[in-house]
């Protein structure tokens, strides 16, 4: 019998009470059957005698499927050699960078055990770097957000209730409903972060009617991508084939820990060091792991990359080690020109700029030219990043023209495949969005959007402050703007602003800075639960295609855009609905991935193969060696016209090769059809001028003339490779430094933070500074300085309409912000340089991330038996809490969540790109205390 | 109609009726599943506008008072009482995530939700609407509440009798006995009269049932 206690009777009294009420307001009545059939019982205890064998013991040995947590209990369950008997290997695709690395999912009992490198993947090949292993952080990170939120309080408050996955559906089809019927389709604007769902939300926005589609890539690659463009138009993204390579020049690059190759590139620098004996020379401001790693490491001056560059090619012109044949056959420059254009940049000039000894600037570049063809550059954000940053890239490209490795094996490589195998043909899209925001495309910015849509995203904000547009819907996606954008109090400030951005629609799967700042949240699946055909510009210069598949069942009510926007589709209606006729997620991917050839041995094709396999890569294709070589086949040629002066092969009006002593080829699928080292294009775009033959001799049906918009707004772009250095870096006071930043191995920029493998190793960012430096300014390990940092003076001659805010200083320079840091002294940073890395600084995303470690009661142990459950880690765990409140006479270092440093970046867009500068900034520096 | 509506249809009968006897077992049980699915309807989802105007009203107001719910005859509204729920146990931040595998392993979705989800084989209907993790508090409270419903239903004498009290006291020692620490932290934390009682009354009511079905 039930043994009765004093406080039993009221608990019956409340239980009756409160069932009553249930009963009256309806309860369960949902759950019987509509249609009046009897609904089974309630236990079915035969089928417990079956189970009664023991489901879950309490304390005993871990049931298979649970990550055991590290922590000093954690080798008692370790080797576990049965835990993964009988678990299904479920292929996918990463995505906690941007690299996309094929994975292997180890699922038992409906939870993912473990995560591992998928070996079908041609471009990753089995590796996984450790973001990509801390995907089971994220996906059972118990601060997921689980259900959709309506904001209660003002915005940015941080008052949230629950809602329904229809209610938040309803509210924000009316809201869009509204700006449809408003005739400003233009004013619903959807901002992404790192995306791989691109046929989804271009159909979702196509269908819609706007163009407004807002992206990051010019905060990342924007100069590098315009440079490429520049020389070849059909790719934005060079592969180096570093495999083959003998010599690999590294501007600036940390393919090693970070780099939208990474994993496939740095794996391949490695084989071809290796395997080949190929020498690794690195420039960098910093030592990065890759410059660690590098045989040679210099450390120029901040932006100098395109000086050295041009030097190396001055100095191989000079002992008569270009390739004369190349160069006069496939560049739109003669040698000699190109000679005489080089005469003024000596290794003697660039050494006074960038401090690296002239010697060993010749020295390196003649190694590099005897290598040839087999040398490549490499390059990235270090040398792109710059408000000099396209033509430092288009200098560092010149050198591979100059030394004939130009799309040559163990050269410099790319692939006009960027993404997934374009034989795969996803359902009918709808016609592209014909709208135009200043948003999306700034007319200040010539090459943003010419050859494809990199835009301009740092200017967004700023743009909406000084009312140059306004936002009915703004739905973010995957974005953490206030944390990756330059200026944080601006970026807070707009997205607080009701005014300026009406419904904010957050999908996220973690509450972060800009969720903070949104109306609706909805909570997205993991990348380990949702569907895609995903690939990356592959460095086996071919095609390939991966599946990333839900490999465990979404938790709680998260939904990918796949599920939910169809049925907000519905809701808007219009039209809209037509393009969501394919029935189910798994349909619209069986029908996109049937291209997928049969696999003799297996059988299976499409979907079904890459169920299986999670990879396809088109092998019977031949890498894109050499494509300007490539014949024009004789059924081509009928009815082609060939241009007696330029020798360009047309038929139809547009370009499809030149005429060669050797007859006719594919040539580069640029205006001239050979690379384009002088660009008369860029020059006339920069003019607003009508470049319409241009466009058509290359034969491109993406580059598009500058719209009218843009009438007003011309900018001098040099047609040539040249080096230009900021005024403002010449002549730094003493107390000014140029700033820099980087990411670590175990992070990306904003995403990873909360993932507690990676954060326990990399939690703080202090501020890097050289013992010369530190010395001069009387600074020693641990001190804290006071870091202000100023808006360019170049860019306020140049941009203007960019000036908005800030203090003046007695100099006359418009200051950005303050932020008070701790400082590490280290030989690995040039003097004049200051180095942050970029992951930090939480005020959202998780109390990992913000490394809040919530003090638990002295009586409460995690868990009902305290001895069972020690191993539940966090709050024991972490160990690296700061609980001096940042107090730089108390502060214990590597403690802390350290610091976003884009408090201070300014928003710095290259005038002719709209490539965010984040390498340029000047600061000043003071010690505190 | 399912084994425990039924019971909650008596029971409003009774209740309204004052027919009820508490020293009866039958009566006992019936109400205990009534305080097991009263529970788990809090835990699981906010209070409906509607069902706060019956918690309030005679009777039941004023047992509910009685148990510092809210004050007899005050104004409480459904939306705040939403935004306290949503800030205690779904976040979006500093939350108390109502989940046993949270509170034992750190991470969602671990031992505890496997072994729910092999429970839950043992009922062929849905315990709740809406897609509620498998180690919420709520279904824990809900699937008790189905085993004594099932015990209410047959004689001590009966077989199934023995069955059904096997499986209380597995699943009570695996999946009940986990909460005092997220209970008194959400009491420490909530923000309405409401939420404190409901942490403290589901922290007192499953320590009298846990000395029952130790």
């Amino acid at each position: 019998m039930r043994k009765q206690t004093p406080s039993r009777r009221r608990f019956l009294k409340l239980g009756l009470a409160g069932s009553a009420a249930l009963a009256a307001v309806g309860w369960d009545r949902a759950a019987e059957a509509a249609d009046g059939e009897p609904l089974p019982q309630g236990i079915d205890l035969e089928k417990w005698k079956k189970l009664k064998a023991d489901p879950y013991a309490e304390g005993s040995a871990p049931m298979p499927g649970v990550c055991q947590l590290p922590g000093p209990l954690a080798k008692r369950n370790w080797p576990d050699r049965s835990k993964y008997e009988g678990a299904e290997k479920v292929p996918g695709m990463c995505q906690l960078c941007s690299t996309v690395c094929g994975i292997v999912g180890y699922v038992k009992e409906d939870r993912l055990l473990k995560i591992e490198g998928n070996p079908n993947d041609p471009n990753s090949r089995g590796h996984l770097c450790a973001r990509g292993h801390a995907g089971l952080n994220h996906q059972y990170h118990p601060e997921r957000l689980l259900y959709p939120l309506r904001r209660v309080g003002k915005r940015g408050e941080g008052k949230w209730k629950r809602i329904s996955w229809e209610e938040a559906l309803d509210e924000i089809a009316e809201s869009l409903k509204k700006v449809r019927q408003s005739g400003h389709p233009e004013e619903f604007a959807f901002h992404q972060g790192r995306q791989r769902s691109k046929d989804a939300i271009k159909r979702f926005l196509d269908a819609f009617g706007t163009s407004t589609q807002l992206s990051h890539r010019s905060l990342c690659s924007g100069n590098r991508r315009a440079a490429n463009l520049t020389m070849l138009w059909e790719s934005d993204w060079d592969l180096n084939d570093v495999e083959h390579s003998r010599y690999i020049l590294n501007f600036g690059s940390n393919a090693f820990e970070a780099h939208q190759g990474h994993v496939s590139f740095a794996t391949r620098i490695q084989n071809g060091r290796f395997n080949n004996g190929a020498k690794l020379v690195t420039f960098d401001v910093r030592l990065s792991n890759t410059a660690g790693s590098s045989d040679e490491w210099f450390a120029p001056f901040p932006g100098t990359d395109g000086a050295i560059a041009l030097a190396m090619g001055q100095a191989i012109f000079a002992a008569g080690l270009e390739d004369r044949d190349f160069i006069d056959q496939w560049t739109t420059v003669s040698a000699d020109e190109l000679k005489a254009h080089l005469q003024v940049y000596t290794p003697e000039w660039a050494e006074k700029v960038s401090g690296v000894p002239a010697g060993d600037i010749r020295r390196i570049a003649l190694e590099f030219a005897r290598a040839a063809p087999a040398c490549t550059t490499m390059c990235n954000r270090g040398s792109s990043a710059h408000l000099n940053g396209f033509y430092n890239d288009r200098a560092i490209q010149l050198l591979n023209a100059i030394v004939g490795s130009v799309g040559k094996k163990g050269g410099w490589c790319w692939s006009p495949w960027g993404g997934v195998d374009p034989n795969m043909k996803t359902p009918p899209m709808p016609p592209s969005a014909k709208t135009w925001s200043v948003l999306e495309d700034p007319p200040e910015y010539p090459l943003a959007n010419v050859w494809r849509r990199m835009r301009v995203g740092e200017i967004i904000y700023l743009y909406l402050l000084q009312d140059r547009a306004k936002l009915q819907v703004y739905m973010t996606y995957n974005l953490d703007s206030p944390l990756t954008w330059p200026e944080e109090s601006l970026t807070r400030d707009v997205l607080t602003d009701e005014e300026k951005i009406g419904l904010h629609v957050c999908i996220n799967c973690f509450y972060n800075e800009t969720a903070h700042f949104a109306d609706i949240v909805l909570p997205w699946t993991t990348y380990l639960e949702r569907w895609d055909l995903d690939a990356r510009g592959s460095y086996n210069l071919r095609p390939y295609v991966g599946l990333r598949t839900p490999m465990v069942e979404p938790l709680g009510e998260a939904r990918d855009i796949r599920d939910f926007f169809p049925e907000l589709a519905h809701k808007i209606g219009g039209g809209m609905e037509q393009w969501y006729a394919y029935g189910s997620t798994e349909d619209y991917l069986r029908e996109w991935a049937q291209n997928v050839p049969v696999n003799p041995q297996t059988g299976k094709s499409g979907l079904d193969r890459l169920l299986e396999e999670g990879v396809w890569e088109d092998t019977n294709r031949s890498p894109f060696y050499e494509p300007y070589n490539i014949a024009v086949e004789p059924a081509e040629m009928v009815d082609a016209r060939v241009d007696p002066q330029t020798q360009i092969i047309s038929r139809s009006g547009r370009g499809i090769g030149i005429m060669t002593p050797s007859g006719p080829k594919r040539g580069f699928a640029t205006p001239s059809r050979k690379l384009e080292i002088r660009s008369l294009f860029v020059e006339r775009i920069g003019n607003n001028e009508d470049c319409t033959s241009e466009i058509a001799r290359a034969g491109s049906k993406k580059t598009k003339n500058r719209p009218a918009v843009h009438a007003g707004h011309d900018v001098k772009i040099d047609p040539m490779p040249i080096w230009f250095q900021l005024d403002e870096h010449q002549d730094l006071a003493e107390d000014e430094l140029i700033m820099t930043s980087f990411k670590w191995n175990v992070h990306n920029h904003g995403r990873t933070m909360n993932l507690k493998w990676l954060a326990e190793i990399v939690h703080s960012n202090p501020a890097w500074l050289n013992p010369q430096t530190a010395k001069r300014l009387g600074l020693q390990n641990g001190d804290w300085i006071e870091i202000t940092s100023y808006q360019s003076e170049y860019l306020a001659e140049q941009s203007p309409h960019l000036a908005h805010r800030g203090p003046v200083s007695p100099e006359g320079r418009r200051e950005v912000s303050r932020m008070r840091v701790p400082i590490v002294i280290m030989e690995g940073i040039h003097p004049r340089a200051i180095a942050m890395s970029n992951s930090c600084g939480h005020t959202q995303y998780t109390n990992v991330a913000r490394a809040e470690k919530r003090p638990s009661p002295a009586d409460i142990l995690a868990g009902s038996d305290p001895q069972a459950y020690r191993d539940a880690d966090w709050e024991r765990n972490m160990w690296w809490e700061d609980t001096t409140g940042e107090n730089p006479l108390t502060w214990q270092r590597n403690t802390g969540r350290g610091w976003n440093q884009n408090r201070l970046m300014p928003i710095s867009p290259d005038p002719v790109t709209g490539q965010q500068a984040y390498h340029d900034t000047v600061v000043s520096i003071a010690r505190i205390g | 109609m399912t084994r425990s509506y039924r019971l909650l249809a008596s029971v409003e009968w009774k209740y309204k009726s004052m027919q009820l006897d508490l020293e009866s077992t039958d009566d006992q049980r019936t109400a205990t599943v009534g305080m097991y699915r009263l529970l788990a309807t809090l835990w699981c989802s906010e209070v409906s506008g509607a069902l706060l105007v019956e918690l309030q009203s005679g009777n039941c107001g004023a047992t509910f008072a009685e148990h510092q719910f809210f004050a007899p005859g005050e104004a409480i509204y459904a939306s705040s009482l939403a935004a306290d729920y949503c800030q205690l146990f779904v976040g979006p931040r500093d939350h108390v995530p109502p989940y046993q595998s949270v509170w034992e392993e750190g991470q969602l979705a671990g031992r505890a939700a496997a072994s729910m989800r092999r429970y839950g084989e043992l009922l062929e209907r849905p315990l709740l609407q809406r897609e509620i993790e498998a180690d919420h508090l709520g279904r824990q409270l809900a699937m008790m509440g189905e085993i004594v419903a099932g015990m209410a239903t047959v004689h001590s004498e009966d077989e199934s009798y023995a069955a059904y009290d096997g499986l209380g006291r597995e699943f009570f020692a695996a999946h009940l006995r986990w909460p005092a620490p997220l209970l008194a932290r959400a009491e420490q934390q909530a923000q309405t009269q409401f939420y404190r009682a409901l942490s403290r009354c589901t922290a007192d009511f499953l320590e009298t049932e846990a000395a029952f079905w130790s």
